[in-house]
């Protein structure tokens, strides 16, 4: 059985249509518009912010200098800070320390040997070793 | 798609949407564009030459657009994108935001220039100035 080959069975093809000329200018004008606004309203809106930027500039200028001055000057007031609390709190430990003996554990410690250290003499009863 | 031209304040619509000729975003266009009858061109690429329409005519020079080396003459002059040379607008001259135009500018009835528009030349007003009412 033979094939039929398929350029045989195909039908010849159809003219392609002609696009109308004035739908096409159309549609080439409408993208092209819409390019135009999308890039006209970016270049102006960078037009204003750059000279909303240079206008705003010694502002920006002077906030950027004082927030710098801030950032340096807020650590060194910090740390004076620190340094002076660690004295003031190392003073009160010192004078807390002054009011009572500083070697009560060991006073008492003494005082009870000396009592189990003493003579016999003393010892309230003899018989005692 | 959006169907509208871009917004404009002086040259109307369906002067815009009546351009027969297109320089499209990329080609270079090196020449004289001349033309006896009421058309309209808009370019959006580059060209570098005079375009004059003898009898009415809109040029739009698009956002993305160059003109350069130009003598321009129409009656509707419509400018979103860069032109160096001169410029004639026989009715309306609009000049947009993103419009930069290094050159002499000059209409007879109207011009509109938005605050943003950066233009170095001279602007002149060709209508009769002494037997203008006001």
């Amino acid at each position: 059985m033979q094939r039929s080959s398929p350029v045989s069975s195909k039908k010849p093809d159809a003219p392609a249509p002609v696009p109308d000329t004035q739908a096409v200018l159309q549609a080439a004008l409408a993208a092209s518009w819409q390019r135009d606004r999308r890039v006209g309203q970016r270049r102006t809106a960078l037009r204003w912010l750059i000279w909303g930027l240079w206008r705003c500039a010694p502002v920006v200028l002077v906030f950027a200098l004082a927030w710098a001055a801030w950032r340096w000057l807020v650590p060194e007031i910090h740390t004076q800070q620190g340094a002076r609390a660690q004295n003031q709190s190392a003073a009160q430990h010192a004078s807390a320390r002054s009011t009572q003996p500083e070697n009560y554990g060991a006073l008492r410690t003494t005082a009870s040997l000396q009592y189990l250290s003493l003579k016999p003499a003393y010892r309230l009863h003899s018989k005692e070793h | 798609m959006s169907h509208n031209p871009a917004t404009t304040r002086l040259v109307p619509v369906e002067r815009l949407s009546a351009i027969t000729s297109l320089i499209a975003e990329g080609a270079v266009f090196d020449g004289n564009f001349h033309s006896t009858r009421d058309q309209g061109i808009k370019v959006d690429g580059q060209l570098k030459g005079n375009i004059t329409f003898e009898n009415g005519g809109t040029l739009h020079v698009g956002a993305t657009g160059v003109v350069e080396n130009t003598r321009l003459e129409a009656d509707y002059v419509f400018i979103e994108g860069k032109v160096i040379g001169t410029v004639i607008a026989r009715k309306a001259l609009e000049i947009t935001g993103s419009a930069t135009l290094i050159g002499d500018a000059s209409y007879d009835e109207l011009i509109d220039m938005h605050p943003r528009a950066r233009v170095r030349g001279k602007i002149e007003y060709r209508g009769d100035m002494e037997n203008a009412p006001v």
